[in-house]
């Protein structure tokens, strides 16, 4: 299972890179990754939500405990 | 009056979201022991109700600062989080001042985009749409696949790693300066990215 979920989170980051590709195919008339944050970051109930996840996946990664000890066993 | 009302709707309607969201990620870390964490989301969503029941001041607006200001800040930046010990105090002084500076910023009402015709407007707005839809889409199952490693992960099912939490798979990565150099220059990309600022315009 561990290789399947790797692969699934795997799945994930390549939808996100064809999505940002996509954004910028004419063609395909998806808006463009700036495009949504723009329009995401209008109001402050997201660009608070946002910007604090950023944040913390800075701490989470660099400083503040990043797997469990529970986890680690 | 009935307009102001449909107004306000909208404004609640459209924060939901975003406080149950930072509700559920405090919850999550209620359950993995992290009272600094569950706290940070905690008090996320409840700014986010305070704001929209109006019980906070609103700001003025955001100060526009100098791409090359930002850029020189990021890379001092950057230097430091690389080369400093992870979990160490400079790295914790370090993301705890951009969260000081982030913040804050985030909370102050940002500058107005320049606006489109008509025409290009309502097209423009079917594109952001359907982008939104597709990355919803895209961030919900990749959450459901982390939250459901997370859960798995702590019964004996999961106790050989086989259901790893994104954490847990980055976090060797980190360990050594490659890792952690493309972490924090992505990480500080992604801050800009939200934080954008310095180039918006006055509409």
């Amino acid at each position: 299972m561990r290789d399947a979920t790797i692969f699934v989170y795997s799945l994930c980051v390549v939808a996100f890179a064809l999505l940002t590709i996509g954004g910028h195919r004419p063609g395909l008339r998806l808006g463009t990754l700036a495009e949504l944050l723009d329009a995401a970051l209008a109001e402050r109930a997201p660009r608070i939500a946002l910007v604090l996840f950023w944040w913390w996946l800075g701490w989470h990664f660099l400083v503040g405990q990043t797997v469990d000890p529970s986890v680690l066993g | 009056m009935v307009a102001s009302a449909r107004g306000r709707t909208g404004v609640v309607l459209r924060a939901l979201p975003w406080f149950l969201i930072l509700l559920a990620i405090a919850v999550v870390q209620v359950v993995r022991g992290q009272v600094f964490d569950a706290v940070l989301f905690g008090l996320g969503a409840v700014a986010i109700a305070a704001d929209v029941l109006g019980t906070l001041p609103s700001p003025r607006r955001a100060p526009s600062i100098p791409g090359s200001v930002v850029l020189a800040g990021a890379g001092a930046l950057a230097v430091l989080l690389v080369l400093a010990p992870r979990h160490g105090v400079a790295e914790g002084a370090a993301v705890a001042a951009v969260g000081l500076v982030a913040l804050p910023l985030a909370w102050l009402p940002r500058a107005a985009v320049a606006a489109d015709g008509e025409e290009a407007g309502a097209a423009r707005r079917i594109r952001v749409r359907r982008a939104a839809i597709a990355w919803a889409v895209v961030v919900v199952a990749m959450c459901l696949v982390e939250l459901t490693s997370f859960i798995l992960g702590r019964t004996p099912m999961g106790a050989d790693g086989e259901y790893p939490a994104i954490s847990e798979l980055l976090d060797p990565l980190l360990d050594g300066w490659p890792g952690r150099l493309c972490f924090v220059v992505g990480w500080l990309a992604l801050g800009g990215l939200l934080l954008r600022m310095w180039r918006r315009r006055d509409a």
